[in-house]
C-alpha cells in the first residue's frame, strides 16, 4: 500500500489491537492472516463489483473507529410492530443487548465465541476477494453469534438490529455468524440502524451455514440515512434439502452495497432471494448474486426490482454458476427497473455460467418508464398524476412484498415503500454531497465532487 | 348546454386529424358520431377527455360554459366527463378495488367531500356491479388484467356507473362484444341515462344503436361532421355505406 489514508491508518491500527486482546487462537490467526491481506490491497479500487460506485466519497472521509462506552439506547425504527418476536441488539458495533431467556439456541456477541464455536468463522468470505472482507475479519469488533442446535424450531421470529447512536462520524466492522443444525427452522429479520444523522461507513458481513433439511427466513431491511454508507455481504453455505428465502428491502441509504453469495453444496438444496431497492437523490444501490449449484437437483430463483430517481444508480451484477456435477438444477433470475428520470440510471447484467448439461435456467433484465397508457386511463378516472404514479410504482413492488410469509412485515413492508415513495421516509436528509437543489434538477454527475 | 365545440382543429405530429369539427350536447340527450375507420372519431373522444399527445389548433371546447384547454385530465374526470376506452388498459398489481376507491375519494376530495366509507363503497360496488351483470370477484383483481374482451368493456360501463359522470362518451364500446354483452352492456348505458346527463357514442356499426337510441346522429367524415340527422340516419348508413359522404 503506497500511500496510506488516515483511514486504513485508523483501521489498521484498530486491527493490531483486537488481534493484541484477541484471547481466541484460530480468531486470532485469522484476524493476522487477513490484516496481511488487507496491508496488500488497494483500498481504493475501482473493481467490476464496484462499477461507478461512489464509495470513495465515503472512504475518504474521516471516521473515528475506536470502540467506545455505550450510552443509554432509544427506540429503533426499524423495530417491526404488532410482530411477536425476540428481539436482540447490537450498539455501536460492539455491545450485544439480549434480554431473551430460554429461546431454545445460543445468542451471543462474536467477540466472545470458543474455538470450537468459531470452527467455521471465516471460512465462506475469501481475504483476498475484497479489502472490505480482509478488514472486517481483521478488525471487527463485534456482531451477532447465533447457533442453532439440530431438530430445534425456532417458533418466534428473531430480530437482530444493529444500531448506531455515536455522535461522532464512525466505521463500524460487524461480523455475524449463524450455524444452523439439521432439520431445524429459524426466520431472522436483520437490520441496520442510526438515530444520530452523522456519517456512517457499516462494513457488515454475515456468514451462514445451514444444516440438512433445515429452513430459514431471512429478512434485511436498510433505512438510514443519505449519509449512511452499507457494504452488507451475506455468504450462505447450504446442505442436503435445505430451504433459504432472502429478503432484500433497500429503502435509503446513502450507498449501500449488498452482496449476496448463496452455495447450494449438496442436492435438493433450494434458494430463493428477493429483493427492491428503492433510490433518489444522489443515492447508489448495488446488488451483486452469485449462486453456486454445486450438487444436484438444487433450485435457485431470484427477483429483484428497482425503482430509481433523480440522479441516482443503481446495480444488479447477477451470477449462477452451475457446475459440472449439478444435474437437473433449475435456476432463474430475473431483475426489473423503472427510471423516473432522465438522469437515473441502471447498470443490470444477468449472468449464467453452465458446465452442467441436464438443466433448466433462464435469466432476463428490463428497464423501463411508466406506463403511459396506464397513466392516462388512470387519469381519465379522476385519479391525479402523482397519485397514478404512487399507484403503478406499488403494483410494480407490490410483486416482490407479496413474497413475503409473515403478514406483519408484509404489512409493514408495504407502508413503508408507500411511504418511501411519497417521499415521507427521507425528506429531511441532506444528499450525500449536499448538491443544492438547483443542481438536483438540472445537474449533471459532476456535481459529486 | 352541456359541451359545446366550436371549429376544433387538432393535429398530431404535424398530421391535421380534426378540420373545424363543430358540435353541441344539452343535457338529457344521446348523440351518435358514426364514420369511416381514421376520420377523427377516437382522436375527439381523446381530445375531450384531455389527452396531451394532441395539439389543439385552433377552436374551442365548452364544458358547462369553461373553456376547458387548460384542464388537466384528471380535473375534466372530476368535473364529470368520462371516456369509456376502445381498448381499456390492464394495470397488473392494482386491485380494482383500490383503483375504484382512489378514483371516488379523489372526485369527492375536488367536491370538498369526505371520503367514501369502506361499507357504503362496498355496497356500491355490489350494487353496480349487478347493473352491467359482471360475476367477477373484483376485490383480489387487478384492473383488467386477465378480463376478457367483454369483460373489460363491461368494466368500463361499470366504472362510468361508480363515477356518474355528466358527459360519458363511448368510444366503441361495441368493437369486439358477442350479442350478449353488447345486450348486457346497453342495458347499462340505457339505466344510466337521465335528464341530467349527456352520452356521445361513438361507433362504426348502427347495431349498437338497435339498442341505445339516439337523440341525434352524426357523420364524422375526414375530421368535420359531414351531415347530422335522427336515429333514421343510422339506418341510411347502414344500408348505402359512408360513399355517399365522401365528397
Amino acid at each position: 500500500m503506497l500511500c496510506m489514508n488516515s483511514l486504513e491508518k485508523s483501521l489498521i491500527n484498530l486491527a493490531d489491537d483486537l488481534i493484541k486482546a484477541e484471547k481466541n487462537s484460530s480468531v486470532k490467526q485469522k484476524r493476522m492472516e487477513a490484516l496481511d491481506c488487507f496491508a496488500k490491497q488497494d483500498f481504493n479500487y475501482k473493481s467490476d463489483n464496484w462499477l461507478n460506485a461512489k464509495i470513495d466519497v465515503f472512504l475518504k472521509r474521516q471516521y473515528q473507529t475506536s470502540i467506545k462506552e455505550v450510552s443509554d439506547i432509544q427506540a429503533f425504527s426499524c423495530e417491526i410492530d404488532n410482530i411477536e418476536s425476540n428481539a436482540a441488539y447490537l450498539v455501536n458495533g460492539n455491545k450485544l443487548i439480549n434480554n431473551n431467556k430460554n429461546l431454545g439456541l445460543q445468542l451471543s456477541n462474536i467477540v466472545d465465541v470458543t474455538e470450537t464455536e468459531a470452527s467455521t468463522f471465516a471460512a465462506a468470505a475469501a481475504s483476498e476477494d475484497d479489502c472490505l472482507y480482509s478488514i472486517n475479519t481483521a478488525a471487527f469488533t463485534g456482531g451477532f453469534f447465533l447457533n442453532i442446535p439440530d431438530n430445534t424450531v425456532v417458533e418466534l421470529p428473531l430480530q437482530l438490529i444493529s444500531v448506531n447512536n455515536q455522535q461522532e462520524d464512525s466505521f463500524y466492522n460487524i461480523r455475524n455468524l449463524i450455524k444452523i443444525g439439521d432439520n431445524s427452522q429459524v426466520k431472522i429479520i436483520q437490520c441496520d440502524d442510526s438515530v444520530v444523522d452523522n456519517y456512517l461507513f457499516i462494513n457488515n458481513i454475515t456468514e451462514i451455514f445451514v444444516g440438512k433439511n433445515s429452513h430459514l427466513d431471512l429478512y434485511k431491511m436498510y433505512n438510514l440515512s443519505n449519509s449512511t454508507a452499507v457494504v452488507n455481504s451475506i455468504f450462505i453455505e447450504q446442505k442436503a434439502n435445505s430451504v433459504v428465502n432472502t429478503y432484500n428491502f433497500e429503502l435509503n441509504a446513502g450507498l449501500l452495497r449488498s452482496k449476496l453469495v448463496s452455495k447450494l453444496i449438496e442436492q435438493g438444496a433450494e434458494s430463493y432471494s428477493f429483493g427492491i431497492y428503492l433510490v433518489d437523490k444522489q443515492q447508489y444501490m448495488s446488488n451483486l448474486v452469485d449462486v453456486e449449484h454445486l450438487a444436484p437437483n438444487c433450485k435457485s430463483e431470484q427477483i429483484f426490482k428497482g425503482i430509481v430517481d433523480d440522479l441516482a444508480r443503481a446495480v444488479f451484477n447477477g451470477k449462477i454458476v452451475v457446475h459440472k456435477d449439478a444435474q437437473k438444477t433449475i435456476a432463474s433470475q430475473v431483475n426489473r427497473n423503472i427510471l423516473l428520470s432522465e438522469k437515473a440510471k441502471v447498470n443490470s447484467k444477468p449472468y449464467l455460467e453452465i458446465y452442467a448439461d441436464d438443466v433448466k435456467c433462464s435469466h432476463g433484465t428490463t428497464v423501463g418508464q411508466l406506463n403511459e397508457e396506464a397513466l392516462f386511463y388512470m387519469q381519465a378516472r379522476g385519479i391525479s398524476v402523482e397519485n397514478a404514479r404512487r399507484l403503478l410504482l406499488n403494483a410494480f413492488i407490490g410483486e416482490v412484498i407479496d413474497k413475503i410469509h409473515i403478514e406483519p412485515i408484509k404489512v409493514r413492508m408495504s407502508d413503508l415503500v408507500k411511504k418511501r415513495l411519497n417521499g415521507e421516509l427521507s425528506k429531511c436528509n441532506n444528499c450525500i454531497i449536499r448538491c443544492s437543489d438547483a443542481q438536483l434538477n438540472d445537474a449533471d454527475d459532476n456535481c459529486i465532487e | 348546454m352541456l359541451l359545446q365545440i366550436k371549429n376544433l382543429h387538432v393535429s398530431i405530429e404535424g398530421k391535421e386529424i380534426l378540420k373545424g369539427l363543430s358540435l353541441n350536447v344539452n343535457r338529457g340527450e344521446v348523440h351518435a358520431i358514426m364514420g369511416p375507420n381514421g376520420t377523427g372519431k377516437s382522436t375527439l373522444a381523446s381530445v375531450i377527455a384531455g389527452r396531451d399527445i394532441f395539439s389543439i389548433d385552433g377552436g374551442e371546447i365548452l364544458y358547462k360554459n369553461n373553456d376547458i384547454s387548460g384542464w388537466s385530465v384528471d380535473k375534466r374526470a372530476n368535473e364529470g366527463i368520462f371516456l369509456s376506452f376502445q381498448y381499456p388498459v390492464e394495470i397488473p398489481g392494482v386491485s380494482m378495488v383500490n383503483f375504484m376507491k382512489t378514483a371516488i375519494n379523489e372526485k369527492r376530495s375536488y367536491l370538498g367531500q369526505d371520503p367514501i366509507p369502506m361499507p357504503e363503497f362496498m355496497a356500491k360496488m355490489e350494487e353496480k356491479k349487478q347493473l352491467v351483470e359482471m360475476q367477477a370477484k373484483l376485490t383480489n383483481r387487478s384492473v383488467n388484467e386477465g378480463f376478457s374482451g367483454g369483460e373489460k368493456k363491461k368494466n368500463e360501463i361499470f366504472q362510468m356507473a361508480m363515477l356518474e359522470p355528466e358527459l360519458a362518451i363511448l368510444d366503441e364500446t361495441d368493437s369486439g362484444l358477442d350479442i350478449d354483452a353488447l345486450r348486457v352492456v346497453s342495458n347499462g348505458v340505457n339505466k344510466l341515462r337521465s335528464s341530467n346527463n349527456a352520452f356521445i357514442i361513438i361507433t362504426h356499426y348502427q347495431r349498437l344503436l338497435d339498442y341505445i337510441v339516439p337523440d341525434f346522429v352524426h357523420v364524422l367524415y375526414d375530421g368535420k361532421i359531414v351531415k347530422s340527422g335522427t336515429k333514421e340516419l343510422a339506418l341510411e348508413l347502414e344500408e348505402k355505406g359512408y360513399e355517399n359522404f365522401k365528397k
